[in-house]
Order: C-alpha cells, then sequence, then structure tokens
C-alpha cells in the first residue's frame, strides 16, 4: 500500500499548537512577515530563560531556530564560546548562535513536524543540560556522532591535514 | 509563594537529598538489632532489674516509628533513635530511682560508648548512633492501647509522671499519610537502588555481626511519602539552623504532627515542603497574636500536649518564624535558579555534603542515551515525570518528545 506523502505543516497549524502547548511563547512577526518569532520564558534545570523561536514559514526548507535572550548563554570559566556544546554557530557574531537541537542527517526534524512538539522541548531539555555542564564541563545530553562542538570541530579538522573530518 | 507551581528538577535534588540522609539497609539492620538487645541485656542474670522485665515490652517511638529518621547532620554522621521500655514501677520506686536502677541495668551494653542518664530516658551513645530508651509505666487494665506514664526526674526540682501514648500517636499519624502514586513510590525506590549508600555503622562494631547481615529488615514504605520526606527535610534544616544556638528548638513530635496534616500536594515535594513550612508560619504567628501558646495534642491521648516543653517563650517562636521564612525564600529562590546556584542554596539549607551527593546523584541518574524526553506543557523539560505525579490528580499535564540527538554546526553552510 502506498502512503501518501505528508505535507508540510501550515503557519496556522504551527501557531494553532503553539498557542495550546506553550501559551506563555507569544509570536509575533518579523522582517516584513517573513518571519514568526515566539518569544517568550522556558525552563532549563529550573531557572526560566527568555527565547525566541525563529521560524521562516514560508521557506519549506527553513529549519527553526531558538536564539537565547537572557540570561544569554555564556562559556565556562577559561574555555571559549566557540567550545560551547551543540551550537548551530554563527561566526560573525557567536553571541547569536543558535541551539542545535538535533541531527539533520538522522532525519530527527523535516518541516511535517510541530514546532511545539519537537524544536521547543528539544531547546528546554538543552537548556538542562548546558546547566549541568557548567557544572562539571561534561555534556550529558544525547549526542550525534562526532565532535559535540563547533571549536572542537575546527580542531579535528586542524589536525587532519586534508580537512576532513577526523 | 509559589505554592501550587511545579519544581521537578528541584524536587529530584530534594529527593537525593533526603536519600544521601537516610540510614543504609545495613545500618536499620544494626539498629533494630540493637532494639532486641535491649530486652536480653535488661533480663540477664546481673542484671539490678532483672526480675521487674518479665512483662516488659520494647518497640520503636519517635522517627522511627513513623519512618522519618535521618542522619544528624550537625554534630557528625549521628543519627538518633528512640524506643520505649514498658515496665510496671516496682512498689516505692520514684521516678529518680527508675531512671537510676536502668541507667545502673545497661552497663555492659554491647557496644556502647558512653550510657547517659537523661531527666525522662537512658541514653546509649554508640558510635554514629543514639538510642535514647524511655521508661514507661503502663496503665493497669482496662488499659487503652499502650497508654502508661512515663517518669521525669531532672538534677534540680520534683519528680513528675507525664501520661503518654507514643505508639498511638505514630498510629495516627500514619492513618493521616496518604500515599502517593505507584509511580512515584517506583520512582524512589529505583533511585535509592542506584545510590551507594554509606554504612554508618561499620562492620566489626558490633556484636553478631554474621546474624545482622542474614536477617532482611521489613523497608516501611511510609518513608518515600511526601509528607514524610517533608518533614525530614524540615527536621535536617532545623538541626542545622539551631547547631550553634543556645536555644531550645521545636520539638520533633510536633513538627511531625503538623507534617502529617498538610494534605498531599499535587504540585510535588517542593510544594509539599513550602506548604508545611506555610502552614507551621501561620501556626506561630496566630499563637503570637493571640498570645495563646500552640497546644498540640495526642490525638490518640488528648492529655498529652505535645508543647510542654516547646515554646515556653516569645522569642523562641519568632526563631522559628525566621527560619521558616528563611527556608521558604531560599526554596522561591531555588525555583528560579541556575544549578550552580541552587547548589549553594541546598549547601546552606541542608549541608554541603548532602547537597554536593544529591547533586552528583541527579546528574548521574541521567541517561545520555536519546530516547523519549518529557516535558511539561508550557513550562520545560522534566527529567523525571513521575516525581510530579505522586497525587493522584495531577496538577500539570505531561507529554513526550520524539527522541533526537544534539548536534554541533555551522550557520549558513
Amino acid at each position: 500500500m502506498k502512503t501518501k506523502p505528508r505535507k508540510p505543516r501550515s503557519a496556522q497549524v504551527q501557531c494553532n499548537r503553539m498557542r495550546h502547548r506553550w501559551p506563555d511563547l507569544r509570536p509575533r512577526m518579523l522582517e516584513g512577515g517573513r518571519v514568526i518569532a515566539w518569544i517568550g520564558p522556558l525552563r532549563g534545570f529550573q531557572m526560566k530563560y527568555e527565547v525566541a523561536v525563529i521560524w521562516e514559514w514560508q521557506n519549506p526548507k527553513a529549519v527553526p531556530l531558538v536564539h537565547v535572550l537572557d540570561p544569554p548563554i555564556e562559556a565556562r570559566p577559561g574555555t571559549d564560546f566557540i567550545d560551547l556544546p551543540h551550537l548551530n554557530y554563527d561566526h560573525q557574531t557567536p553571541e547569536d548562535s543558535a541551539l542545535c537541537l538535533f541531527d539533520p542527517d538522522a532525519g530527527e526534524w523535516d518541516s511535517t513536524m510541530l514546532i511545539a512538539d519537537r524544536i521547543v522541548p528539544w531547546a528546554s531539555e538543552w537548556l538542562h543540560f548546558y546547566e549541568i555542564w557548567h557544572l562539571d564541563g561534561v555534556w550529558r545530553g544525547s549526542n550525534a556522532p562526532g565532535p559535540i562542538s563547533v571549536g572542537e570541530i575546527l580542531r579535528q579538522r586542524q589536525e587532519a591535514p586534508d580537512g576532513t573530518r577526523a | 509563594m509559589p505554592l501550587d507551581d511545579t519544581a521537578p528538577q528541584l524536587d529530584a535534588l530534594l529527593l537525593g537529598t533526603v536519600l544521601e540522609m537516610e540510614l543504609s539497609p545495613r545500618d536499620n539492620q544494626v539498629a533494630s538489632k540493637r532494639y532486641n538487645l535491649i530486652p536480653e541485656h535488661l533480663q540477664r542474670p546481673n542484671s539490678p532489674i532483672r526480675r521487674y522485665m518479665e512483662t516488659a515490652l520494647v518497640y520503636p517511638q519517635g522517627s522511627r516509628a513513623i519512618g522519618a529518621t535521618i542522619v544528624h547532620g550537625a554534630d557528625d554522621d549521628r543519627f538518633d533513635l528512640d524506643a520505649i521500655l514498658e515496665l510496671r514501677t516496682p512498689v516505692g520506686w520514684t521516678p529518680r530511682r527508675v531512671l537510676d536502677e536502668l541507667h545502673a541495668a545497661f552497663e555492659g551494653f554491647p557496644d556502647v560508648k558512653k550510657i547517659e542518664r537523661c531527666t525522662r530516658c537512658i541514653q546509649l551513645q554508640f558510635a554514629f548512633m543514639h538510642l535514647d530508651v524511655t521508661p514507661m509505666d503502663p496503665d493497669r487494665d482496662p488499659r487503652a492501647e499502650r497508654v502508661g506514664e512515663i517518669y521525669h526526674s531532672p538534677d534540680e526540682g520534683r519528680d513528675e509522671r507525664f501520661r503518654v501514648n507514643p505508639y498511638g500517636f505514630g498510629q495516627d499519624f500514619r492513618a493521616r499519610i496518604t500515599m502517593p502514586s505507584r509511580s512515584f513510590q517506583d520512582h524512589v525506590r529505583d533511585v535509592r537502588s542506584k545510590l551507594q549508600m554509606k554504612d554508618r555503622l561499620v562492620p566489626g562494631t558490633i556484636m553478631a555481626d554474621a546474624d545482622i547481615d542474614a536477617l532482611p529488615e521489613p523497608i516501611d514504605p511510609i518513608r518515600d511519602a511526601p509528607q514524610v520526606i517533608a518533614l525530614k527535610l524540615m527536621k535536617r534544616y532545623l538541626n542545622l539552623r539551631y547547631a550553634n544556638r543556645d536555644e531550645k528548638r521545636p520539638v520533633s513530635v510536633y513538627l511531625s504532627k503538623i507534617a502529617a496534616e498538610v494534605p498531599l500536594s499535587p504540585f510535588g515535594i517542593c510544594a509539599q515542603l513550602e506548604s508545611y513550612a506555610a502552614e507551621l508560619d501561620k501556626r506561630m504567628a496566630a499563637a503570637l497574636e493571640t498570645g495563646r501558646r500552640p497546644e498540640e495534642r495526642n490525638p490518640a491521648l488528648w492529655e498529652e500536649n505535645f508543647n510542654d516543653r516547646w515554646p515556653k517563650h516569645d522569642r523562641e517562636m519568632k526563631l522559628f518564624r525566621m527560619d521558616l521564612r528563611h527556608l521558604v525564600s531560599e526554596l522561591a529562590r531555588a525555583r528560579s535558579s541556575s544549578l550552580t546556584d541552587t547548589r549553594r542554596i541546598f549547601d546552606g539549607l541542608f549541608g554541603e555534603r548532602v547537597s554536593e551527593k544529591a547533586v552528583r546523584a541527579y546528574i548521574d541518574g541521567l541517561s545520555s542515551t536519546a530516547g523519549v524526553a518529557h516535558y511539561e506543557h508550557n513550562k520545560g523539560f522534566v527529567a523525571n515525570p513521575a516525581l510530579i505525579a505522586a497525587a493522584p490528580k495531577k496538577a500539570t499535564q505531561v507529554s513526550k518528545a520524539p527522541a533526537h540527538h544534539f548536534h554541533p554546526g555551522f550557520r549558513d553552510k
């Protein structure tokens, strides 16, 4: 039996689900309506962080990005921002990096899925593990195979002369 | 005060803190063995009270009877246990003589380091354990179950006798406790089984070690009820607060009675402790306002006033209120703090050693294997969903997010 290909979720469905599951994350339209941003509190270990979930809703390939606004995420003492685990790293302004919440090679996210049911809970989980990482420098969340930070990726590339991932 | 909000990760740390203060299974066995040795020792051939021991009865009272025993925390790794020794008063013996003779009769008790004669009991001091044995003269028949009189004989002042029923209180306490959901109980047992609990009573320091290791100790499930967990946390907190004060502290039996009267919170352990502290604070405020000291009675024997020795002065109630408010404000702070700051808050509330171990146990209990993650609607991640489902009527909605893997990458690449 042929399975019907699933359709990308519409902005209305995503907004309805967000309103139902995360009513404190308030939606607003940015960049002339091109982007929906849900902004509001999200729990880490216990503390609430203000986060922004940014989604280019008209672009079917766009991945929703989660940015931590307040308090801003920080490196551990003695390390660099680039060593923060699991960031979608922004070279120009590292502090604007988003959280990297899933393995793109493992099909864990696509546009048929609900932001409220995956991206937001995963972001909260990220914040929880981030606080534990701050305590002792060990990331205890689940990891995709390979390095856990962009800093580690770059160091491995430097070690491998052909620039391939070690 | 956020009494109506969950704090799942804080609950996990509070649970870890309580479990770190528990007696290990072996310590429990040793304690039981020592209870059992009391009649045996007092009936030995050269015991001065041997002939009065024929109808005597020994049973636990206090924390041991209600599943609320904890390691003290302020003094050392010590835990304090209590027993009642029911013994008909020999004809002509005054309270002073009963206590003096019993003091003498305990001489040579196995492993005991020191024996103290107190105003109402004999305290057997072992390494890491104190056992207070309170003699009681049972009422004559027809007798309400285990009602009797205990003796009071201070160095200065007259001897007295007080009618009490600690056994009845224990039964009443147990009847008032609401057992949490099965998933909550299973989770507590699971966390406990993974802990490396330290044996305080080191093998070789007690007689008949082999017997002890062979004895399976029945575990009292009441110890895992949130009302009892809140009581243990409060006791530990007060142990530390009063450690360097020359003030009388609120008596344990009073704290126990109120703990059982605070209903099971549907919002978890932290909310249970906050509700309990708020209830005690309310009672202190009312007492100070009306000028009438609390007179909490034993539900199993109305004439027994649990507040006969505390509080004696307004000052003591004001001090207690300050402590309660400090506890509540620190818990409120922890509710919105990072893990690093929460750890510091717990150091101050319950002691550095247990908070360090509780954090470590929490971290070690997390799985790094990708699996379904639980989250509370509109709040966020929940590491241990069973902890916020203690009450049958759940206060919060928890859903699951599919398994995934965190992954680093470059923006625009």
